[in-house]
């Protein structure tokens, strides 16, 4: 189950701006996964779905 | 008494017929539905790849630890263990390694192990036959259940349930071979989205505790249970890798790659086999950083991945704990595992 879900940037590679690139997602016995944004992932879809159920992904601190 | 017939050709009845001789159906050229090689659908249907662990206590939220075996706890809790013949014996033929032995502890029902077959046309309107050996060692199960899911992905179609078998008290302690054959229903007028699949799901419907050990899985095209078909092992783990891969080094990994910026590394992570999809990434504890001198020690984080060819290019946001990283300067990342899951 998901806990917690926070957003990933990475610098463009040319002009530095940041680019949303993936999540990362802390279940609730405290694992952290790396979840990119490919809608055939299965953890992806499960991100989907949790924000469907009211959750919010945060920024990152 | 023994005899013999010789002649030069069985030709078939009708131009759909087939021949069938004791019970096989030949058709076209090979045995109806099967052709040669590659019949088993089920992956790691013998039990021999363990990538995550060969045993795990306590499952309540769904998940795998034999390869490519989904375990749903639904409100049980699993004990998963691959167990090993005893070599010689003759109740599963052809000297199989290893069993699965699945135990809920927790009273529930509903409680069960799939395996996922990526893109959900796989037997769509065709007859398939699905071969087990199985038993149960304490608490036997009473209620048990195989049936298919057509699973039509993201947004579409709703799903598709076909029983494909569900019956009282089928195991007993002793192994036996189960087959069953069933037709899949046509995908005709579905919509079809990112990760559908089909899945084979075999469940028990009585809220209990139980276990039940099972062997030698095999999903087939057409309507006779044939022989187990072995593959090498290099072959079926390179299939499980598709799905799931891990490496644990001990600290002793070492990935080469470059600063960007001080705060942006970028490097090639390689991989056994291309996965179905950009992997789910999970990272040992405390990765650190090396480039010229100084170091990050303290919150290596993974912010992208792509799947490229041989492996993932991936980007790691960094902050020198020792020292001051430079740009565009060479640097490693030591890491001692990695896991990289694809699964469906």
């Amino acid at each position: 189950m998901i806990s917690s879900v926070v957003k990933r940037y990475t610098p463009d590679i040319d002009t530095g701006e940041l680019e949303l690139t993936g999540y990362a997602v802390t279940l609730d016995d405290g694992k952290e996964l790396f979840v990119p944004l490919d809608e055939s992932n299965r953890h992806y879809q499960e991100v989907l779905q949790w924000v469907a159920e009211g959750n919010e992904i945060s920024e990152p601190s | 008494m023994a005899s013999e017939v010789k002649v030069n050709t069985i030709n078939e009845y009708t131009t759909a017929s087939g021949v069938t001789i004791d019970g096989v159906e030949l058709k076209d050229g090979s045995v109806k539905g099967n052709g040669t090689g590659r019949k088993n659908y089920i992956i790691n249907g013998n039990f021999d790849i363990w990538q995550r662990g060969t045993s795990e206590t306590g499952r309540t939220s769904s998940g795998y630890v034999a390869d490519r075996w989904f375990i749903n706890p639904s409100g049980g809790s699993v004990d998963s263990s691959r167990q090993e013949f005893t070599a010689g014996q003759t109740d599963v033929p052809n000297e199989p390694q290893y069993f699965y032995r699945f135990e809920n502890t927790v009273a529930d029902d509903n409680v069960g192990l799939w395996q996922k077959f990526e893109d959900v046309r796989t037997f769509a309107g065709q007859t398939i036959t699905i071969s087990f050996y199985a038993k149960y060692t304490t608490n036997k199960p009473t209620n048990l259940f195989i049936d298919l899911n057509q699973n039509f992905g993201s947004s579409g179609s709703s799903e598709v349930s076909t029983s494909v078998f569900d019956d009282t008290n089928p195991y007993t302690t002793s192994w036996q071979k189960f087959t069953y054959t069933v037709t899949v229903p046509s995908i005709s007028g579905k919509t079809i989205n990112a990760n559908n699949y089909i899945g084979v799901r075999f469940g028990n419907r009585t809220n209990e505790t139980f276990d039940f050990d099972i062997a030698q899985v095999q999903v087939e095209k057409g309507s006779v249970a044939t022989d187990f078909e072995y593959r090498p092992i290099g072959e079926e783990i390179s299939l499980c890798q598709r799905y799931y891969q891990y490496s644990d080094t001990g600290s002793r990994y070492v990935i080469n790659g470059a600063l960007q910026s001080t705060t942006d590394f970028r490097c090639f992570i390689p991989l056994h086999t291309e996965m179905r999809a950009t992997p789910t990434v999970t990272l040992g504890a405390s990765p650190v950083v090396v480039s010229n001198g100084a170091y990050d020690n303290n919150g290596v984080t993974l912010t992208g991945n792509t799947q490229i060819a041989g492996g993932l290019a991936s980007a790691f946001s960094v902050a020198a704990t020792s020292g001051t990283f430079g740009n565009f300067q060479p640097a490693s990342m030591r890491i001692n595992t990695l896991e990289f899951d694809a699964e469906i």
